[in-house]
């Protein structure tokens, strides 16, 4: 069925790329079809693959968009990851617009911690003074984030609250020990480690970063998707975080005690088994782990 | 919530005011409502940048941008460069360079590379090619664009607008 809808969509479709689309969305209402379903997915506008109709609403406040998640809404900020997923047949009734929310998009530096919001696009995570100041080892590295288009439109909480294993953030956050800030349905705010694996259902507000003197950061993604690695480092030890090779980031804390080469071998020694998959297999992964480690330990030893 | 949206934004620098469906993207909206259809849409899926427009002069997917996100914004389409009949320095160098194949790719690089000379009037190669990653041009043109890039980024030096 999967392959007789890719066939027939290419050879109705005008474009390769949109007829993908169309019939990954046909394959998902093959999946779970119901007449209701059937019929609100071809509304189709334009050229476009459908997106189905939704409800929109766009909150100036925190705690309006928090308590609109009793409705089942989603979320869209940057649009990134969302727009796709809808594109692609996601079905969504209600979408809460956070655009419109200015309190998500401070950025502030106030005893020894690093605030900034949710809303905070990748362009500023990159560029902005507060941040080249405080972290100018994350912003350096946000700068290689994504295209530039992208890095105008996406959002650091979108990154983190998509909840993919490629993505970026939760690895250099891990590495960085960051707190979030999450506004609940009732109004409250929580904080809660952002290694915690139960994060609290809510709203994403804010990013707290402790800014800990001599602590330098280094991530390496060029690697990506068989792996990338976020490393922090300071006096007391180290902190690294992989993505890509685990269903979620994972975090290992270590003294600074031997050459990196020997801590290195350590580290993927002692990792869980990574995932094997048509990226590549779980060994490859352990041994990029301990190479890639080598490789930025020795970067950040002090000279 | 809401069935229809009221927006008003500026459209190539004019003021314009509408009602569109939350669903509605804003590629459709150009090409569909405002008959803009200089906005070429490609992947459909905010990757190849083919539809790239201008919002507020920064470079944004708008098949992946609903048409009320741009409320209150100014928004620049390919029509929206020349100025009475001239060319903008950066269509005119894309034409001397014949930085274009089949030219659907164009519309959005010469927006993407507006945006660039606007932040960096006169970007380093590195810099060029950093942000013509956000675009595909699927005949590979890309030498041809990148040098347009810099002839643009001269002639804006020599003759700014």
């Amino acid at each position: 069925m999967w392959d007789r809808s890719v066939v027939h969509a290419k050879s109705a479709g005008r474009f390769a790329n949109q007829t993908a689309a169309e019939a990954i969305s046909r394959a998902s209402l093959d999946a779970g079809a119901s007449p209701g379903k059937m019929a609100a997915m071809q509304t189709i506008y334009g050229s476009h693959s459908a997106i189905a109709p939704f409800q929109l609403f766009r909150p100036a406040r925190i705690e309006d968009a928090a308590a609109a998640l009793a409705d089942g809404a989603v979320y869209l900020a940057g649009g990134v990851d969302l727009v796709p997923a809808l594109r692609a047949g996601r079905k969504v009734e209600r979408i809460v617009s956070l655009s419109g929310i200015a309190a998500l998009k401070t950025i502030e530096r106030r005893d020894g911690v690093l605030r900034v919001g949710a809303g905070v696009t990748y362009a500023r995570l990159a560029a902005d003074p507060t941040i080249t100041a405080a972290l100018p080892d994350l912003a350096a590295v946000w700068r290689g984030v994504a295209n530039v288009r992208v890095r105008h439109a996406a959002t650091i909480g979108g990154n983190l609250m998509a909840r993919n294993a490629q993505y970026d953030l939760l690895p250099a956050l891990l590495a960085l020990d960051a707190t979030l800030v999450i506004a609940r349905p009732d109004g409250r705010f929580e904080r809660v480690g952002v290694e915690s694996a139960a994060w609290p259902e809510g709203l994403l507000a804010s990013i707290e970063i402790p800014l800990v003197p001599e602590r330098r950061f280094v991530m390496e993604r060029g690697f990506k998707p068989v792996i990338s690695l976020a490393v922090s480092a300071e006096a007391r030890g180290a902190r690294v975080a992989i993505g890509c090779a685990y269903e979620r980031a994972l975090l290992r804390t270590f003294a600074l005690d031997g050459a990196p080469e020997a801590l290195a071998a350590t580290f993927a020694c002692d990792l869980p088994e990574p995932k094997s998959d048509w990226v590549a297999r779980g060994a490859y992964r352990r041994k990029l782990a301990q190479v890639l480690l080598a490789r930025q330990l020795r970067a950040l030893a002090p000279r | 919530m809401t069935d229809s949206i009221a927006i008003a934004l500026t459209l190539n620098g004019s003021a314009l005011r509408a009602s569109v469906a939350p669903e509605l993207m804003l590629a459709d909206f150009l090409r569909d409502q405002c008959g803009l259809t200089g906005t070429k849409i490609g992947c459909d899926q905010a990757t190849c940048g083919a539809c790239t427009v201008l919002m507020d002069g920064v470079p944004a997917a708008s098949c992946a941008t609903f048409a009320w996100q741009v409320d209150g914004a100014a928004v620049t389409t390919i029509e929206g460069l020349a100025a009475n009949g001239a060319l903008d320095p950066v269509q005119e160098a894309f034409k001397a360079k014949s930085a274009f194949q089949c030219g659907y790719c164009t519309p959005g690089m010469i927006l993407l590379a507006k945006a660039l000379l606007a932040a960096n009037p006169a970007p380093d190669r590195a810099t060029i090619r950093d942000w013509l990653s956000a675009n595909v041009c699927r005949c590979t043109g890309y030498q041809m664009i990148v040098e347009a890039v810099e002839d643009a980024a001269r002639r804006r030096r020599e003759a700014p607008r």
